[in-house]
């Protein structure tokens, strides 16, 4: 699961996967803007055939908050 | 930390009710600004802080528009604006816009809570149905704000909207609470 986050996240954002790990954010990653926040958000809950909340949207800022929110919804 | 005139609250922003402060503020600038105006459908001559009190002032008395300021919590500092308007409490639907207009805050999460803040008190607070809204095809952010909320596309008006040197289609975007509800249960009491 986290790496094919890793590789979502190196792909929309123009890097490479070696490049990316939970530490990731709009801080490290230059190309990190709402755009692609957004994409990535996308991406992920097409992926893992998943839906996350208003609330969860709002909350995921980085790497470790996506999966961290995506954890969360695999063991419900 | 103090918020004035919360009327809804989030973790980085809340919403309230415009101030005459927030008309003598930047505010009448963005609807100035060439960049952030590109996208709003009846922005296209300068804005000034007169009309911008003019538009203040129609705010007051008016059931079928919320009008409400978007502040950042921690620096209680204005950055936008977002309204729920044409609302009609027969059949319980409106139109949702928003703009962040203060650059500084359009890369973080500011925007996203924004909108979700509105579509929890049309949904929530004023009991509306459905949530419309609509965009230029040529604006790829919007298009994916209104996908991550679940909007739906519903139909197209075509080459509508002139967006630098070409037409492109307005898309009709709309929210039924339903698929709100859907995604956002409410906690088991």
């Amino acid at each position: 699961m986290k790496g094919k986050v890793f590789e979502i996240t190196a792909y929309l954002m123009s890097v490479p996967v070696s490049s990316v790990d939970e530490n990731s954010s709009p801080a490290s990653l230059e190309k990190w803007d709402s755009l692609r926040h957004m994409k990535l958000i996308l991406a992920v809950e097409e992926i893992f055939n998943i839906q996350f909340t208003d609330e969860d949207i709002v909350s995921i800022k980085d790497i470790r908050g996506l999966l961290e929110r995506l954890d969360a919804k695999h063991r419900k | 930390m103090t918020m004035y005139n919360a009327y809804v609250v989030g973790s980085h922003v809340y919403l309230r009710h415009p101030t005459l402060t927030d008309v003598e503020g930047p505010w009448h600038e963005w609807l100035s600004d060439e960049e952030t105006t590109r996208w709003l459908g009846l922005r296209y001559w300068p804005n000034s802080v007169e009309q911008q009190r003019e538009f203040y002032d129609s705010c007051k008395p008016n059931d079928d528009r919320l009008v409400l300021s978007i502040v950042d919590i921690a620096s209680e500092r204005h950055i936008g604006v977002c309204n729920l308007s044409g609302i009609n409490w027969v059949h319980r639907y409106c139109d949702m816009a928003i703009v962040i207009g203060d650059r500084d805050y359009r890369k973080g999460p500011h925007l996203l809570e924004a909108v979700s803040l509105l579509l929890r008190t049309a949904f929530m607070r004023l009991n509306l149905r459905v949530v419309k809204s609509s965009f230029a095809a040529s604006n790829e952010a919007s298009g994916a704000l209104h996908s991550v909320f679940r909007f739906q596309e519903v139909g197209r008006l075509k080459q509508l909207f002139w967006d630098h040197g070409r037409y492109v289609d307005s898309v009709i975007m709309m929210l039924r609470r339903e698929d709100w509800f859907e995604r956002n249960p409410l906690p088991i009491s």
